[in-house]
């Protein structure tokens, strides 16, 4: 059971990681539009440029 | 039906079609010179398949004029760039950033065509486009384009832009948006770690081979995680209900902070204090998973909130962006938030009017339909006051500006119908009332449980504590207010602004509608109905003299003459023309002297009399002598008749009331087959008929434009005003639509029962789903987080059925109706 003495620990830190990048990201913006990025992104693939 | 239809905005083209755009190598038709250059853009830059991906059709495009161009200039100037262009220090020397508003995004389709397009153009390093906002991020090289020309490529493609201005109820919203967004990551993520570990705990108590050491330090990682789930997630609830008890009332809120409060401090007691745990006695996990699952059903309705808010936005964008402002000796363009009180201004015939402020140049007309509703322009005289958005219509004026448009009686109009959407309705009090006796209820049962349990059975804290999770009346007080948001917020964007929030219950109830008829069953536009030759005179003749000296003028009546004309060639000369504002035209053709007006301008002779009292006359004499008369009178709007149908096929009583004369108001009862009608009734009459309908327990809907029908509207149990935004200063009517469209009275009408359903659907399910599971948690057979998910589903439920309002569809009224529902 001693490996528990380092993952508890890492997995600790990971969230505390985890949090502070979501807080960043919801900060800078990226959580503001949660409508249109789901949907743009489909459309390059069906784009036919024709010239 | 035309059996065309404008292959970019959708639009039904009515005559043969004039325009093509070639699309995939297809010619499609097109409606107007604007949709067709708007389609030849998009499909010369490759982005054909918008057309393909596009869930809704998009906004006529307008022609883009050399006004416009000028308009947008403005935003070249430094100090107009202030407000919404910030300098990207980081690199580039000279990148810029602009946050925009568009307008007319229907769709993610429009975000990618947007987006795309601008990203092609040279210079521009970055587009960000939020559906949700409809704002954008516009980051470019200074050196190589100007704002304005971005713009204009905004415009190119059929979309409307300016700079992004957000107000201060904006700014709430938004910080509000992200506070929760962060409230929510936090209590998501802190639930899976605590659940991790709780489950680590659980299997190890299924197995029982864990060691104490470690389930005190899963024990001390839960607490940890907890805490500030408790303290910065929880902290929403916690301030309402400190707020209510302040208050002296107990709202849904309190309970929920009480299973937070009990549980939380409990199992903290056991890990910290009480160090030999008895292991069913640590809540963390249900403290988490509830406070997550709660907050995500508050998301939803802020969200909902946030959306209605957006969609009213548009009222604003009534007002120009620029106007001539007079400086060192000419007149200059300038935006008008530059304005400032003493501020001369010129404003062109047809523009509207900037600021409230003076008239200081000659006697003018103005049409300020917008805010009091009375259809023909007003004439003004010098010192007199005019008003902002209302409309100049003949000729160039000059005014001494008195308040900024911020400041305007409109404004100030405007502001009223965002504290009206604070007004909490009536029937959602009720439910605030149930969810309060329902939680005293509750607390009560949770004592005496825990009583006796604690002194006749054992786990009382458990079972006390499931009681007041699982009972949380959170779906009962969710299941009206949240229908109603959406309501409100579906029917803003139909053109339906409401000022009261009783009004979606009320409609409900509605069983009789009352229409005013000037400006509200007709257009209050005038229209030619007859012609009167006096003698021996060729009424056509007559028609066509009128129509010449009417031609280049741009008001009611000369619109109304040149609607008859077919053949612009096929007119007069006319020489030494000269208009008299309020009275009428003087010109001569053919050596002949003509005038065209009121009967006292147009003749010398006073005693001559108008052959009805039916509309208004207009004279039009010869060298002094009488030679026609022509009536006018005003339109039926083109949809009045499908709504009338469409309200007798749901089973409505239908009356006219009018203060027009009998003749005219039995002549159009007639042709809607309209049985019940009033006609010359003053206000106050039209007073007493609505209560007396009220006294025979009818429940009244009044339609009405206005002024005269101000005291009525305010009697009668929903009020619906047409276009007058003035009407709010005197409170009188519920709501007002702004879209003048008659149809949104039926779709408001559908959509409140849709509306009703629901929220009877809502208060059911919570309803049931509360009295059936507390004698279950009583007993002790719902565990706490059991209890958790439960009534978070249940208020989810309540929510997403509630949100189906928002965009529910309309039966289409050409299409015909029959329908009960």
């Amino acid at each position: 059971m001693e490996s528990l003495d380092i993952l508890i620990p890492i997995a600790m830190i990971i969230v505390v990681i985890a949090i502070t990048i979501l807080l960043w990201a919801i900060n800078n913006g990226q959580f503001d539009d949660l409508e249109s990025p789901s949907e743009t992104i489909l459309f390059d693939d069906t784009k036919d440029k024709q010239d | 039906m035309p059996s065309n239809h404008c292959y970019h905005c959708e639009l039904p083209i009515y005559s043969t079609v004039k325009w093509y755009a070639t699309i995939n190598g297809v010619a499609r038709p097109m409606c107007c010179l604007g949709c067709k250059s708007v389609a030849e853009i998009i499909a010369a830059g490759g982005f054909q398949t918008y057309y393909k991906n596009r869930t809704q059709a998009t906004d006529t495009a307008n022609e883009i004029t050399d006004q416009l161009i000028q308009e947008l200039r403005l935003y070249d100037r430094p100090d107009q760039q202030q407000s919404f262009v910030r300098k990207i220090t980081k690199n580039n020397n000279n990148q810029l950033e602009a946050n925009l508003l568009i307008q007319g995004i229907s769709c993610a389709a429009c975000v990618w065509l947007l987006e795309n397009h601008l990203k092609t153009i040279d210079g521009i390093a970055n587009v960000n486009i939020s559906l949700s906002s409809h704002k954008a991020q516009i980051v470019w090289n200074s050196e190589v384009i100007k704002l304005s020309d971005i713009m204009r490529q905004v415009y190119y493609i059929g979309y409307k832009c300016k700079p992004w201005d957000p107000d201060q109820q904006y700014n709430i919203q938004f910080h509000e948006q992200r506070n929760f967004t962060k409230r929510l990551a936090v209590a998501g993520i802190g639930a899976m770690q605590v659940m991790m570990f709780a489950i680590a705990i659980y299997a190890g108590d299924f197995s029982s081979d864990l060691s104490t050491k470690y389930l005190s330090i899963f024990n001390y990682i839960n607490v940890l995680f907890t805490t500030p789930v408790v303290f910065y997630s929880a902290s929403p609830f916690f301030a309402s209900a400190a707020r209510a008890i302040k208050n002296s009332t107990i709202n849904m809120d309190v309970s929920i902070s009480l299973a937070i409060i009990f549980a939380y401090s409990s199992s903290l007691w056991t890990v910290l204090i009480n160090h030999s745990p008895p292991r069913v006695d640590v809540y963390f996990d249900s403290i988490c998973m509830f406070v997550f699952f709660l907050l995500s059903g508050r998301f939803l309705e802020l969200k909902a909130r946030y959306f209605m808010y957006r969609s009213s936005e548009t009222l604003t964008d009534l007002l120009p962006k620029s106007c001539m402002k007079w400086h060192n000796g000419k007149f200059i363009q300038v935006a008008i938030t530059d304005l400032q009180p003493n501020d001369l201004i010129r404003i062109a015939p047809g523009e509207i009017i900037p600021a409230d402020g003076i008239l200081i140049s000659a006697t003018c007309s103005v049409n300020e339909a917008i805010i009091s509703g009375e259809s023909l322009p007003v004439t003004k005289h010098i010192n007199d006051k005019l008003l902002c958005a209302s409309i100049n219509t003949e000729q160039t004026i000059q005014m001494r500006v008195t308040k900024k448009s911020s400041n305007s009686e409109i404004a100030k109009a405007l502001q009223l119908v965002n504290s009206a959407e604070q007004v909490k309705p009536k029937i959602a009090n009720l439910a605030t009332t149930i969810a309060k006796w329902f939680t005293s209820a509750v607390l009560l049962i949770a004592t005496t449980v825990f009583l006796y349990r604690y002194f006749y059975a054992d786990n009382a804290l458990y079972i006390m504590l499931s009681v007041l999770v699982v009972t949380c009346p959170c779906a009962l007080s969710l299941a009206i207010p949240v229908a109603i948001t959406a309501t409100t917020g579906n029917l803003n964007r139909l053109g339906l602004l409401i000022t009261k929030s009783h009004v979606v219950e009320s409609l409900n109830l509605v069983d009789t509608i009352v229409f005013d008829k000037t400006g509200t069953l007709t257009t209050g536009n005038l229209k030619l109905t007859n012609i009167q030759p006096i003698a021996n005179t060729n009424a056509d003749y007559c028609l066509k003299l009128a129509v010449s000296l009417e031609e280049c003028y741009d008001h009611q009546i000369a619109r109304a003459f040149k609607q008859q004309l077919n053949n612009s060639n096929d007119i007069f000369t006319v020489t030494a023309r000269k208009n008299f504002v309020g009275n009428g035209i003087a010109g001569t053709i053919n050596n002949n002297y003509y005038r065209l007006g009121t009967v006292n301008f147009a003749s010398s002779n006073s005693k001559l009399e108008h052959p009805t009292t039916d509309g208004q006359w207009v004279l039009l004499t010869e060298n002094n002598i009488p030679i026609c008369w022509f009536n006018f009178a005003d339109s039926l709007r083109p949809e009045t008749k499908n709504v009338i149908k469409a309200l007798k096929g749901i089973n409505k009583q239908i009356i006219i009331l009018s203060g027009d004369h009998l003749n005219p108001v039995t002549k159009l009862a007639k042709e809607l087959g309209i049985n019940h009608f009033y006609a010359q009734k003053n206000p106050e009459q039209k007073l007493e008929i609505v209560k007396k309908l009220q006294q025979n327990k009818r429940k009244v809907l009044m339609v009405g434009d206005g002024i005269n029908d101000v005291p009525v509207l305010s009697v009668a149990d929903v009020s619906l005003a047409m276009g007058c935004v003035a009407n709010l200063n005197t409170s009188s009517a519920d709501a007002i639509l702004i879209k003048n469209n008659l149809v949104a009275v039926v779709h408001a009408l559908y959509l409140a029962k849709k509306n009703h359903t629901i929220t009877f659907e809502n208060l059911l399910w919570a309803g049931c789903y509360n009295i059936c599971v507390l004698p279950l948690a009583i007993m002790g057979m719902i565990a706490p987080w059991m209890a958790a998910i439960g009534m978070t589903l249940s208020s989810l439920l309540v929510i997403t059925n509630s949100l189906r309002l928002i965009n529910k569809k309309f039966p289409n009224l050409s299409d015909k109706q029959h329908g009960k529902s």
